[in-house]
């Protein structure tokens, strides 16, 4: 059972994104938390936010966004006052994210082995063994042939693939927190489902807690015990997934809910 | 050869393979053979490299398909003049996926929704009237007439993309992932109006999309297609229930419907979707099938029908229910 | 495509203010000019700009305010006409080249890959020491010079469009090849055409100048004003500047003018 004591606690927090026409208000006094050993979905369509405020729980919002209010309180520390070098050491190490588009993530002149390995060796405090750190790691995401993924380069890997190499390089420091930005858009179905299993194992085995961001309600409720329903930069509604799902308050959540079981089998 | 006439199209043993330079041929559709009769709503599922939209373009009769044969309301495209290919081809309409990509930027909505009956030689009084008609049926404000593609949003895009498709009245509509690029919320009110017209003009359809609790609301009867060919073929709710091909099980039991447990018989598939380029020898799905026994990597797979009006490409499977009847009728 | 924007379009403004007095100038020049550019009066020559000429005369005698007024009309005649031939045949190439397949379409774009390849001021000399040197052949030049640019710039666009669904839309509804070309795909690939064709004109002045200077062009007495520089050029060591200077400012305000015109041209017509 999760402590009292939240991982995250989001207090009034407002982010603003300057653009051509003008300042968008991305997030507007938000106030949320994530707790321990929790996966917590975040679920909203393009431009309700949820990127963003998933973004800022691990600091990323400097330089292109301001923290115009609020603070982001991680194990008690504003996450949005710290300084660059130090956000640098807390991220990969304390908080992790994956993103979307996977390969653009990776460098595609460095061996994947060399890449997980680069994310050990940033935040380790006592450096192990090269080759065994890359091949647990890899063994964790369940690649197979994990020598022969070691030593390949990005574009010889497959999406699915790329995208377990960044999960592989999220965990591989423990990190307390993982963020998982839209983490399976665009990847086939047959693939999706495969990594998203992986993730929820392998969160709930060490421990961590994650933030699953998604448009998808489907991927929320097979996932996630607890969501946050985003919209315009405010969540209009959260709790337990399956309270939210059967007995949706918000006129948007039912829209949500309805527009995402459409044809049900038991129905 | 049957001419029944409410055997609108059909396709047998369809192939489309592309030949490109310096590497193996990309094996786009293999073997694809289907039915479509008046007043069905079959649906399409697959992954990317499926061979959907291929197959698709296929039966519009845009591309010519390099193996196999296409009937047409009877007719063996084939055997056609390049003017009556048009005129058959009028009874077939398309929607397509990127709403806004599938109008001309330079046309104006009223513009886009008359040029088939411009085409058609349909005098311009006449067309201003069904272009109102059309509008109204599709629930567009007539103030939208005069606007540019951009200036729409998706669903109104989307809504302009059906009446042009609709307006010469076709017989059989065929959605190519109508409702993927709207937003979720847009989704549910295209697909009712869809349902909606497809009552009201007694339409045919054949909906393709990666969706499943789309094409389970859509449809009456599903083909699921891997790598080129289609691998099984059964009434939804058959299918959504009771899958048997491994692939079908393999996707269905991945889809993450909120509200639904996941399937009960599901299979979880090793690897991925290879790219058509490289279709596996024998049955396609052999190298991430866990039943896959010797003959499987040498067979490849054909439709066998089975009761129920189902067909599955899988003689493991096939011979599974073989056994399970021949066993039941022991008793 | 609206005014307002139109009004923050600042390149659009001054490009169009300059290219607008260049032409009002041809037009209007018997009446600007005080004297008749092609009158040679000896006993005036090489005067400094002063009260009765304002821009000085040349070697000749012939008022160089008059010639460089009278000047724009020779050079926009020769590069309009040229540009439009250009653009006219061009376009229709680079649309078929496009959306053909096949091996000739492929033949057809490497050739026009070759001939863009040319070092176009040479060509464009040694085809009027060939032809001869008169006005009609410069602009013959001028027009085949040019007809590459069209033609690529057009094709590469009618490659992208090609695929779009609304391409295949308009097949599907019965489009025949023709009407795709010249109604649904002309439309959206003749923007980037246009905003050449500003480009092009300042380009065509340069060339029709440039071949004028080294003697390929129009031909002496006529007022232009690469011969008013190439005439010039011999007089700028012994201290008389403004045979030379004027039309060489007047020249590259001009090409000026049109290049920006043409970026004023290109943000209005990319949405």
């Amino acid at each position: 059972m999760s402590s009292a004591q939240p991982l995250v606690e989001v207090r009034d927090l407002s982010v603003v994104f300057p653009t051509d026409q003008g300042p968008v208000r991305a997030v507007e006094h938000v106030t949320c938390r994530v707790n321990r050993d929790e996966i917590v979905g975040l679920v909203g369509e393009t431009g309700s936010g949820k990127s963003t405020l998933g973004r800022a729980l691990l600091g990323y919002v400097r330089p292109i966004g301001r923290v115009t209010g609020g603070q982001v309180l991680f194990e008690g520390q504003d996450v949005t006052r710290m300084s660059s070098g130090k956000l640098r050491r807390w991220r990969g190490s304390k908080a992790s994210i994956i993103v979307q588009n996977s390969r653009s993530a990776l460098n595609p002149v460095e061996t994947i082995g060399s890449q997980i390995w680069a994310v050990h060796k940033a935040h380790a405090q006592v450096l192990q063994d090269r080759s065994a750190v890359v091949e647990q790691a890899l063994k964790e995401v369940r690649i197979p042939d994990p020598q022969r993924v070691a030593r390949s380069y990005p574009h010889q890997l497959s999406g699915g693939m790329v995208q377990r190499v960044l999960i592989a390089m999220a965990i591989v420091n423990r990190p307390r927190l993982l963020i998982a930005d839209e983490a399976t858009t665009g990847l086939d179905a047959t693939i999706q489902a495969t990594v998203l299993d992986l993730l929820r194992d392998l969160v709930t085995s060490e421990r961590m807690s994650s933030v699953v961001v998604t448009h998808d309600f489907g991927v929320v409720w097979h996932y996630c015990s607890r969501v946050m329903v985003m919209r315009g930069g405010v969540i209009v509604e959260e709790g337990p997934t399956r309270q939210v799902f059967e007995n949706p308050q918000h006129p948007y959540t039912v829209q949500l809910v309805r527009a995402s079981a459409l044809g049900s089998r038991s129905a | 050869m049957r001419n029944d006439p409410d055997l609108l199209i059909e396709a047998r043993r369809l192939s489309k393979h592309y030949s490109v330079r310096g590497s193996a041929p990309v094996r786009a559709l293999s073997d694809v053979s289907l039915t479509i009769a008046r007043g069905e709503r079959v649906g399409l599922v697959g992954e990317s490299g499926s061979g959907k939209t291929t197959l698709a373009n296929c039966l519009l009769a845009i591309d010519d398909p390099t193996g196999g044969e296409l009937v047409l309301f009877g007719n063996n495209a084939r055997d056609l003049r390049r003017r009556e290919l048009k005129q058959l081809r009028r009874r077939i309409q398309m929607v397509f996926q990127d709403p806004l990509d599938s109008l001309n930027p330079r046309m104006r909505v009223r513009e886009i929704i008359a040029e088939p009956l411009l085409l058609a030689r349909i005098a311009r009084r006449e067309r201003e009237e069904q272009v109102a008609s059309m509008l109204d049926l599709l629930k567009l404000k007539s103030a939208l007439a005069s606007r540019w593609p951009h200036q729409l949003s998706g669903g109104e895009q989307q809504r302009v993309g059906l009446a042009r498709a609709l307006i010469t009245k076709p017989e059989v509509l065929i959605l190519d992932e109508p409702t993927s690029s709207l937003d979720v919320s847009v989704r549910g009110e295209i697909l009712d109006l869809i349902l909606e017209l497809q009552r009201t003009f007694d339409l045919t359809y054949l909906f393709i999309s990666h969706d499943l609790t789309t094409v389970q609301k859509m449809c009456d009867r599903v083909l699921v297609m891997y790598l080129g060919r289609v691998v099984e073929s059964a009434p939804t709710e058959l299918l959504f229930r009771d899958p048997l091909h491994p692939y079908s099980r393999g996707l269905i039991g991945s889809a993450l419907i909120a509200g639904t447990p996941r399937l009960d018989n599901r299979v979880e598939l090793k690897g991925e979707p290879p790219s058509p380029i490289n279709v596996p020898p024998g049955c396609a799905l052999s190298p991430r099938c866990p039943f896959a026994r010797e003959s499987c990597f040498r067979n490849v797979q054909v439709l066998e029908e089975l009761p129920g009006s189902r067909a599955v490409a899988c003689e493991v499977v096939t011979e599974a229910v073989g056994d399970r009847r021949a066993a039941g009728s022991d008793r | 495509m609206t005014l307002t924007r139109a009004w923050r379009n600042a390149p659009l403004i001054a490009g169009g203010l300059i290219v607008g007095i260049v032409v009002l100038t041809a037009a209007l020049a018997s009446f600007v000019a005080p004297y008749d550019p092609e009158m040679a009066v000896p006993a005036q020559s090489l005067l400094p700009p002063g009260p009765h000429h304002l821009l000085g005369t040349d070697a000749s005698g012939m008022d160089v305010f008059s010639r460089l007024v009278f000047a724009p009309r020779v050079d926009l005649l020769i590069a309009g006409l040229g540009t439009l031939i250009s653009f006219a045949v061009g376009v229709p190439i680079g649309l078929v080249l496009g959306y053909g397949r096949g091996i000739w379409s492929d033949v057809g774009m490497r050739t026009f890959d070759v001939l863009q390849a040319l070092p176009f001021f040479i060509v464009a000399m040694a085809i009027v020491a060939m032809t001869g040197q008169n006005t009609i052949n410069v602009i013959w030049v001028v027009a085949l010079v040019n007809i590459p640019i069209y033609v690529r710039l057009v094709q590469a666009q009618v490659l992208s469009h090609r695929e779009r669904q609304y391409v295949r839309a308009a097949r599907s509804i019965g489009n025949s090849r023709f009407r795709i070309l010249w109604r649904h795909i002309l439309p959206n690939v003749v923007a980037p055409a246009i905003v050449q064709t500003s480009v092009n004109l300042g380009w065509a002045i340069l060339l029709t100048a440039g071949l004028s200077f080294v003697g390929a062009g129009v031909r002496v007495p006529t007022p232009e004003w690469g011969i008013m520089i190439a005439e010039g050029a011999g007089h700028l060591i012994t201290g008389q500047w403004w045979l030379a200077f004027f039309a060489g400012l007047a020249a590259s305000t001009t090409v000026f003018g049109f290049n920006l015109l043409g970026n004023g041209l290109q943000r209005i017509l990319q949405r």
